[in-house]
């Protein structure tokens, strides 16, 4: 908005003046006002105490280093995040390997022969142990049968061909710990990307 | 041995030099810790940002032109963090901290050193008693000379908007440092 010489400056103006936000021509007008007007250089002289007091203001030391505690923070997070994926990989490795071992066939007979060169005192958990294997068996069975009978399910509707109760126990579990790994993937993956990578603030 | 440039520094922190971003932060810390301190006007607080918005640099060190100069943006950075931090749903009291730890002033009479301590509190709580953004527009444009333009950004706010904050922010400062002075 044009300044006319003869209106006094507004608050806006004034503002704008000091700050050096006003065209050049604009500002030449204000201060033309300015060298004349008996009130606007009041105005201006209340306003710019403000400017002449804040820039009196001197920076404060700091009293601890802040440098130390940014390295700290820097060091720590991405440890953090990669802790706890080695954790989640060697669960789920573990978990695998347990799984493969128990559906082995060999696997009860090596069991209960070190049990005997252990001399341990009872076999209770072998036979624990004889029901996940069952499960896997009863699984590996069933898959093969799906393979051998599945195009004829596709083009024709018939009942499955297997005892479904059997495997109720093997699938609960296997799907809990597929959810309980994903579930804890999903939780902590976010955690350390954002310690990993740059992102927005 | 010659001093390293912040583009240097920048650039071997984004390299993995982890240690080169500690010295940048050696370099910055007593500004940005004013930053803070003038809007939050607690020592302790002000620490924490400060703290928070190098890491916050850190992890947006990508984004950052390395042409441009350091100081400027990683104070806009914590500037920014202040102001979300002030304007957080619980509302917060920042009664400021009786400093004494003030820069020494050579060849200073006591008296008139405690005069211009006093006049500095005095405008330190006419500042943190500011509403947020009145204080941040005020912050960004006089210790960190942005345009108006370039706090709209900062701040996010449309160009009336950042005007009228800083209008009314230096308004009442002038109100408060004149009934100040009458005292």
């Amino acid at each position: 908005v044009p300044i006319e010489s003869e209106r006094h400056l507004t608050d806006e103006d004034l503002h704008a003046l000091l700050d050096g936000e006003l065209a050049v021509a604009t500002s030449v007008r204000a201060r033309a006002h300015l060298a004349t007007c008996p009130t606007c250089p009041a105005r201006l002289r209340e306003i710019e105490s403000v400017f002449v007091a804040l820039k009196a203001l001197p920076d404060l030391p700091v009293r601890r280093d802040l440098a130390r505690g940014v390295l700290d923070q820097l060091a720590l997070a991405p440890t953090k995040g990669r802790r706890w994926i080695w954790v989640l990989g060697a669960q789920a490795v573990a978990a695998g390997v347990l799984a493969v071992a128990l559906g082995q066939p060999a696997a009860a007979e090596w069991l209960a022969l070190a049990s005997v060169r252990l001399q341990l005192p009872s076999t209770w958990w072998l036979e624990l142990l004889a029901w996940p294997r069952a499960g896997w068996e009863a699984l590996l069975s069933q898959a093969q049968a799906v393979l051998a009978y599945g195009p004829s399910l596709i083009t024709q509707a018939r009942p499955l061909p297997w005892p479904t109760e059997g495997l109720a126990a093997p699938a609960l579990l296997t799907g809990l710990v597929v959810l309980w790994l994903a579930g804890n993937s999903l939780l902590l993956f976010p955690r350390s990307r954002g310690a990993d990578a740059p992102g927005e603030a | 041995m010659a001093e390293a440039s912040d583009r240097d520094l920048v650039l071997r922190t984004r390299g993995g030099e982890v240690d080169a971003f500690g010295e940048i932060v050696r370099r910055y810390q007593v500004s940005v810790f004013n930053v803070c301190y003038r809007l939050l006007g607690e020592r302790r607080d002000a620490e924490d940002l400060a703290q928070e918005a190098f890491l916050r640099a850190y992890q947006r060190l990508r984004s950052y032109d390395e042409e441009r100069p350091f100081g400027p943006w990683v104070r806009q950075v914590a500037a920014r963090l202040c102001l979300n931090y002030l304007e957080r749903p619980a509302p917060s009291s920042f009664p400021l901290d009786e400093e004494n730890d003030w820069p020494a002033a050579t060849g200073e009479q006591p008296e008139a050193q405690a005069r211009k301590r006093e006049r500095e509190q005095t405008i330190r709580r006419a500042l943190v008693a500011l509403p947020a953004k009145q204080r941040t527009a005020v912050e960004l444009r006089h210790f960190q000379e942005f345009s108006y333009e370039e706090i709209a950004v900062a701040m996010g706010l449309p160009l009336s908007d950042v005007k009228s904050h800083l209008f009314r922010g230096r308004k009442a400062l002038a109100e408060k440092l004149k009934s100040a002075d009458r005292i």
